[in-house]
């Protein structure tokens, strides 16, 4: 070995020692860091995106806490999916929905509490508004929360509602506070949105009219019907909005949110990259197969489609979509039995007459308000049964496939959907359902009617507030108007038990399988409210768990 | 897969084929018939009995051959040769050279017994000791211990092998990779992966190499042994050394080839029949709640789904290799070819590799050693559900009259199972691709200045491209709304690594010092894209042929080490060895980079001591070592406050707070002491205990925060766990006469676990499992099954208070969340046993587990008690029985359609023991004799036949207590090896 070649070893090695010389510091590529922030306007936007992007991938969890528990739905199957259990009120402790719902809501809720920590109030007109939709966030889930964790306001504004998270601090974890407590500071929150908040983007993100749309809502739930009604109007008289025409209402899931003129707010899914896996994780996936994408297992309950099916002109038959069987001329008479399961005729049509195929028996019939004909099946024993008259239909379980698509179909793709946070039909319920409380069945029925109208009920259809159908309040007739238009957008189970009325379940769907099903529900029963989630009640010592 | 593509595959199949056997025949045919003369002779060992397999060569030419089981020999040589020096080696005997006189055609060689030696070298990654200086535990597997079971990773082939390295199949799908852990978990949110060192370079994961090409592997189990590998060796260390050329001037080739057909293997495991199911649903309380579908005539629908399912497939393994040496270079080169089909139909696994080492003397003082192994893996996926194989009903009809799969979710189309799946839709079209690239490369150099200093330089790169393609034909369910999908998913990890090392060794007297020093950087980029189009016209698997682009991900991590090492050892008159090393490690993954970790360790060879005279003991050495080594945290970036990006709202930019950073974060640390004894007796027996406890503490642990703080964890060093265990290995010759040798091997491990301390001393749920401390680190936390109540045939849970005190409750909610047994084994470890006479040799490997409690969720679905009627059923293994009005002492509840009170929900109902005792390989092997071979123009030539996963003992219900859904196969294999 020469000295020459040691040099050049040396050359090797020093180049090889180069190649390890580089800082260690590693930063990671799709994330930020504090300092990268400035609170400039960009990245407040950015940050205030986030927050609503967050909220989609909640979605489903939200939507379902909500939607499950009422008398809308119908399962066709049993399921590993902890679905099952916001649906059969049998409660778990971990359930994966509800624990999502807490998790994701409180992590956006402390999002918000960073950006009104940060940027001062005033600077500009665009930061205000930024500074007013998150203070509207944080008012909005902690409103929501409190209505799946804790009891109905109006059972008392003193049972454990949630914790109140104002801040940004880590290390602060507050406990549960009172129910009044959370809907105080609700109020606080949206005080604060409505004044901060000039700007109106587009109804994809929170404005002035969404936070008075709120606070109607949140008024109407502690029965300051007063102001409900104050609040609705000023949505109602802003003229931001207006109902869908009648024409239109059938197609109201399919529009774009920006599109459509009743929407308040609206999380916005945009098609391709929200529709995900061809929507298989999307809400509507549950509720239709449309075109292969959708898992199509839960359906129109029983006692919905006996409601909306009272008049065949109502657009919101349009939002169920029964799966018939292609090439069968089969026509069905379909009643309940007394297992709550459904049973399906063959029959025949003949006139106005339906026979049964079997036996050549002719089903009773009796002309209707529509001036058509309800039918009747005679069945042993002398039990006479209203029928539902459809063609052959695709079953699962057993259970007829009637799909619901409100919440599938935006911009033609199968399950996308922008989950309504607010929109004005609600409004003219909310005052509808004030007046009525407040004893003025005139305006009351008179909203009611609004939506009837719109939905297009005939006019024979319309109610008239003198001369209420029989056995009817007008609060009852609001609040089935409520289920009839707002289903599958989160309210019946809330409308129910804040009016202390009982959930009835006695209908076809796997809530009713097993040994030991639970079917009515009473407005008091302990199960109605969630259990505070077990990964949470293990993490923070100072929760108190729920009956 | 397309006709063409099978062709071009079968093409590629038989080229190998026709060049292996060109190869083969050319040589045999090649050979010149010049002048020659023979020579015969006979090796025996002092005792007179002869020696089988002695290899003898002859110096200075490539003639060889080996001893028959008379320990006969015969070679032919080239008459020019007049004074050839014999060189006669055989396995446990000292290797003799003998010159022959010129003429002399016969001769007669009696061969010393090698003593078990202690100057064996063993591989501990930075260096190389001699077997009497060791002071840790290493484990060590040679090459050829390694070949049993077809397998185209290394990994599998460890189990049962190694004392304290508890090797868990995963699945049994062709090349899947199992889970290794040494000595025991020690880590809640870290890796439990050992780290992998290939020739001296620190691999990113476990590497891909072909099971041939490996000459030796050690497993480095204690800080003494690992502590030199500082921050990444808390899981233990797995060295390996791939094969180079030995000897002078020789040429070897080597070719072999296995062909072997694999089976599905069921276990005891039962689905129903059509009209088991049926009669199942005739056992229903609630009759009135089934639906009006349910009658007699669906006893004439029966289908078997696992039948559909599964098949016997193909495994072919082959090998060429070539080793040699000339004058200053040393060349080592191996190809393989690895073909599998699954055993669930409808996958494919194919791997292509090379490997090249060479070593070149440039001058007496400077070697070259560069290295490149290349692979290429290909998998090609139609894999049948197996999901929906053990859960669809018989009495769904999976193809029309016609023979075409039925699509489940059409219209009119009558399916019973409540997925509405029948997956072979689908199938018909739709299929994921993958292709595996690495490449390992180095380029090594050692400069030896003088008998005592040396420099090494070992650098390597890494690459690892995996490229992967999901194809959605337009027809399919999946692809209908699309009008079909693409999506191509591309990765690329690139792993670079250098080390410079300063060696010293020196002998001084009956003192023998050695000493590195060395200078190490590592760093690692993973890469990778994502992207989806939609609308395609059937048969279009490029994205520009997709009418729409939908999605498109990507994201780049990194991190980086650099580390400065250094260790010392010493040793007085082979009975005193001292070992230490200190490393100090530097990581990106922290704030405060770096970190310091170090080991000292002991031996006494009490068999040298002068004192010690006992004629029964071979050896006695014991060792005992402590020090510190650490484990590096799973995430990257875990001292950084950050923003996540990967969102948008409305298609705009967004962010959002992910993590909450943690400046301190720092790693695990795992301070382990090791006493070991190793003791051979009768010249028959070698037995090595080890004793160790690892103390681990600063457990990098994803503190659950209340989501009220705005997150969902924080990485904290908070809690500590312990392991402590024994380790023992045993080999024992039952027979070593010279014709007939048995041996015997076992290695147990058994190892104790819990939790000493966690954050703020809170339980933490890890899923079906709790961290408690005072447990063992797997504890399953569930309500505990208090069997059915004999009075209605409803399940019954524990309820336990504060105070300990046990009721029984029906309501599953009610029921309390108990600690209890672990998944942990007691005990693990392999038999394996090898016989050979004459030429024959049979080898046994066992592999065992005991005391692994595993909890069997798939049951939660078809073993539910009618929560899932419209999902197939498990057949009650014996000795289950299901409530009856006439059988009120049942172990399963009365069955309902919708299910019993939540009965299926998660329960130690579904905790089952995971021990097993598992016949791994039995391979019967059989040598040509050495004359037959000879005439062959060959060295070596033998056939062989092995089984894998022959039997199973297990109490487990379902099919595999290892991979539990996907069982491993049983494999019959033929193979022919050739050396020449």
């Amino acid at each position: 070995m020469t000295f020459h070649s040691i040099n050049k070893l040396a050359t090797i090695g020093a180049m090889l020692l180069m190649m390890g010389c580089s800082k260690l510091d590693r930063k990671p590529f799709d994330a930020l860091t504090p300092e990268d922030f400035n609170t400039s306007q960009g990245s407040l936007q950015a940050v205030t995106n986030g927050n609503y992007a967050r909220l989609k991938t909640m979605a489903l969890g939200w939507h379902r806490v909500m939607e499950f528990p009422s008398d809308n739905v119908s399962l066709s199957g049993t399921t590993t999916s902890h679905l099952f259990y916001l649906y059969n009120y049998q409660r778990i402790p971990n359930n994966s929905f509800a624990t999502s719902f807490w998790s994701n809501s409180y992590q956006v809720i402390v999002s918000n509490s960073k950006i009104i920590e940060s940027v001062p109030e005033g600077t500009s007109k665009e930061n205000d508004q930024l500074l007013g939709e998150n203070y509207f966030l944080r008012a909005y889930l902690h409103f929501t929360l409190v209505n799946v964790f804790g009891r109905p306001y109006s059972q008392g504004a003193d049972n454990l509602g949630v914790p109140i998270k104002l801040d940004g601090d880590p290390n602060n974890q507050p406990a549960r506070s009172k129910v009044g407590e959370v809907y105080n500071a609700v109020l606080a929150d949206l005080d604060k949105a409505e004044s901060l908040m000039t700007v109106f983007k587009s109804n994809i993100y929170a404005s002035r009219e969404a936070a008075w749309a709120l606070k109607a809502r949140v008024y109407l739930y502690m029965e300051n019907n007063q102001k409900a009604i104050e609040y609705a109007e000023k949505v109602i008289n802003s003229g931001r909005f207006s109902l869908l025409p009648t024409s239109q209402f059938g197609q109201y899931p399919t529009f774009k949110p920006e599109s459509n003129s009743e929407t308040i707010l609206a999380i916005k899914f945009i098609p391709d990259a929200d529709h995900p896996s061809n929507g298989i994780g999307n809400i509507g996936s549950l509720y239709s197969v449309i075109n292969g994408s959708g898992y199509g297992e839960m359906y129109a309950s029983k006692p919905y489609l006996d409601l909306v099916r009272r008049f065949p002109a109502d657009v919101r038959n349009k939002f169920i979509e029964p799966d018939y069987k292609t090439g069968s001329s089969v026509i069905w008479a379909m009643y309940v039995n007394e297992n709550y399961q459904y049973v399906n005729v063959p029959v025949t049509k003949a006139g106005d007459d339906y026979k049964i195929t079997a036996t050549g028996e002719t089903l009773d019939k009796e002309t209707n308000i529509n001036g058509a004909y309800d039918y009747y099946i005679v069945l042993a024993g002398g039990l006479r049964k209203k029928v539902i008259i459809e063609k052959e239909m695709n079953l699962r379980n057993g259970y007829p496939k009637f799909f619901i698509t409100k919440c599938s179909r935006q911009e033609g793709q199968p399950q996308l959907w922008s989950p309504i946070v607010a929109r004005l039909g609600e409004m003219y319920l909310i005052r509808a359902e004030a007046y009525a409380k407040l004893g003025d069945d005139a305006k009351a029925i008179a909203d009611v009617n609004v939506i009837r109208a719109r939905a297009g009920v005939p006019d024979y259809g319309l109610y008239d507030a003198s001369a209420l159908p029989a056995g009817k309040t007008a609060l009852d007739l609001v609040l089935e108007e409520r289920q009839l238009e707002l289903a599958w957008e989160g309210h019946r189970k809330f409308d129910v038990y804040r009016n202390k009325r009982d959930m009835d379940r006695r209908y076809p769907g796997t809530h009713l399988s097993g040994n030991s099903p639970i079917s009515l529900i009473k407005w008091n029963d302990a199960f109605i409210v969630e259990f505070i989630p077990q990964s949470q009640m293990l993490s923070q010592p100072n929760l108190v768990q729920n009956p | 897969m397309t006709k063409n593509q099978k062709l071009a595959n079968h093409k590629t199949r038989w080229y190998w084929m026709r060049l292996i056997a060109t190869v083969v025949i050319a040589v045999i045919f090649s050979a010149a018939h010049a002048q020659e003369k023979t020579i015969e002779g006979v090796i025996k060992g002092k005792d007179g009995e002869p020696v089988v397999a002695a290899s003898i060569s002859v110096k200075d030419t490539k003639i060889g051959t080996a001893t028959d089981a008379e320990g006969k020999f015969r070679l032919t040589l080239p008459a020019s040769l007049e004074k050839p020096v014999l060189v006669v080696s055989a396995l446990n005997f000292q290797t003799a050279e003998v010159r022959l006189g010129a003429g002399q055609q016969t001769v007669e060689l009696a061969l010393d017994r090698k003593e078990k030696s202690m100057d064996e070298i063993i591989v501990t990654g930075y260096t190389n000791q001699k077997k009497g200086n060791v002071t840790g535990s290493v484990g060590v597997v040679s090459g050829k211990q390694l070949m049993d079971v077809a397998s185209p990773n290394v990994s599998n082939l460890l189990q049962g092998k190694v004392a304290g390295v508890e090797v868990v199949n995963a699945s049994g799908r062709p090349g899947s990779t199992p889970a290794i852990t040494i000595r025991g978990r020690s880590t809640i949110n870290s890796t439990t992966a050992p780290l992998w060192v290939v020739d001296g370079a620190i691999m990113s994961t476990e590497p891909v190499l072909n099971p041939a090409d490996i000459e030796s592997m050690s497993v480095l189990k204690d800080a003494s042994s690992a502590a030199l590998y500082g921050s990444r060796a808390a899981n233990g260390v797995i060295v390996v050394t791939t094969k180079m050329a030995k000897g002078a001037d020789r040429s070897d080739f080597s070719v072999s080839g296995k062909l072997g057909v694999t089976q599905f293997s069921m276990g005891k495991f039962k689905l129903m029949n059509s009209g088991q199911i049926y009669d199942y649903w005739k056992s229903f309380a609630n009759q009135n709640a089934i639906p009006a579908y349910f009658n007699e005539s669906l006893k004439q629908r029966n289908t078997n789904w696992l039948d559909i399912g599964s098949q016997n497939a193909l495994t072919q393994d082959y090998n060429l290799s070539y080793s040699g040496v000339s004058g200053r270079a040393k060349i080592y080169s191996g190809i393989n070819f690895y073909d599998e089909g699954g055993t669930v139909k409808g996958y494919k696994y194919n791997r292509v590799s090379g490997r090249l080492n060479v070593d070149y003397k440039l001058t007496n003082k400077l070697t070259f050693k560069p290295k490149i192994a290349v692979s290429f893996a290909k998998t090609d996926s139609t894999e049948h559900s197996i999901y929906d194989m053990y859960r669809n009903m018989p009495w769904d009809l999976p193809y029309d009259s016609a023979g075409r799969p039925v699509n489940a979710r059409a219209s009119g189309v009558t399916w019973y199972g409540r997925d509405l799946n029948n997956y072979l839709y689908d199938l018909q079209w739709n299929f994921t691709r993958g292709q595996t690239l690495s490449i390992n490369s180095s380029a090594d150099f050692q400069y030896d200045f003088n008998e005592h200093f040396s420099f090494k330089s070992t650098n390597n790169i890494t690459y690892r491209a995996d490229n992967g393609l999901g194809y959605i034909d337009p027809r399919s369910n999946a692809g209908l709304a699309d009008i079909g999908r693409i999506s191509n998913t591309a990765g690329r990890a690139t792993s670079r690594f250098t080390n410079q090392m300063l060696t010293y060794k020196t002998d001084i007297g009956e003192h023998s010092i050695s000493a590195l020093a060395a200078y190490e950087y590592n760093d690692y980029t993973y890469n990778t894209n994502i992207s989806t189009g939609k609308g395609i016209v059937p048969g279009v698997t490029v994205l520009n042929g997709a009418a729409t682009p939908i999605a498109a991900s990507g994201n780049i991590t990194q991190y980086a080490f650099r580390s400065y090492l250094f260790n010392a050892a010493y040793s007085y008159s082979n009975r005193y060895s001292l070992q230490g090393s200190v490393r100090s490690d530097g990581s990106s993954r922290f704030s405060k980079k770096y970190g310091t970790f170090y080991s000292i360790g002991g031996a006494w060879n009490v068999h040298n001591e002068s004192f010690f005279n006992v004629a029964a003991i071979n050896y006695l050495r014991v060792r005992a070592n402590y020090g510190g080594t650490g484990n590096t945290p799973s995430d990257y970036y875990g001292y950084y406050d950050l923003f996540g990006l990967s969102t948008q709202y409305n298609g705009s930019p967004s962010a959002f707070p992910t993590a909450l950073g943690n400046k301190t974060l720092s790693w695990e640390k795992t301070y382990s002491t090791d006493a070991g004894v190793e003791i051979g007796l009768f010249d028959r027996l070698n037995l090595t205990v080890d004793l160790y406890r690892r103390n681990t503490s600063d457990l990098v642990y994803a503190v659950a925060l209340p989501s009220v703080s705005g997150y969902v964890q924080q990485l904290q060093n908070i809690g500590a766990v312990v392991n402590k265990g024994i380790e023992a290995t045993l080999s024992y010759a039952i027979i070593k006469s010279s014709k007939v040798q048995w041996n015997l091997d076992v290695t147990i491990g058994s190892n104790k676990n819990h939790v000493t301390e966690l954050y703020k001393g809170q339980s933490q749920l890890n899923g079906n499992q709790v961290y408690k401390e005072g447990y063992d680190i797997n504890t399953w936390y569930l309500p505990v099954w208090a069997g059915v109540n004999p009075d209605n045939g409803n399940p019954q849970w524990e309820v336990a208070d504060a105070s300990g005190n046990k009721t029984l409750t029906g309501t599953y909610s009610a029921a309390t969340l108990q600690a209890g047994a672990a998944a942990t084994p007691k005990y693990f470890g392999g038999i394996n046993t090898n016989v050979s006479w004459a030429g024959l040799s049979l080898r046994v490997n066992t592999a065992f587990r005991k005391g692994s409690m595993i909890y069997y969720s798939d049951r939660e679905t078809f073993d539910a008690d009618g929560a899932y009627p419209t999902y197939n059923s498990m057949v009650l293994k014996s000795g289950w029985s299901r409530w009856t009005p006439e059988n009120h002492n049942a172990t399963h509840p009365l069955a309902y359609y919708g299910g019993n009170n939540n009965s299926n929900k998660p329960s130690t109902r579904y905790l089952e023991d995971g021990s097993f005792f598992r016949i791994r390989n039995i391979t019967l092997g059989y040598s040509l004799p050495a004359y037959v071979v000879q005439k062959l123009k060959s060295k070596n030539i033998q056939a062989n036949i092995s089984f894998d996963n022959l039997l199973t003992l297990t109490k487990f219900s379902g099919l595999d207590p290892e991979t539990i859904a996907y069982p491993q196969p049983k494999r019959i294999m033929f193979g022919l090896s050739i050396g020449f």
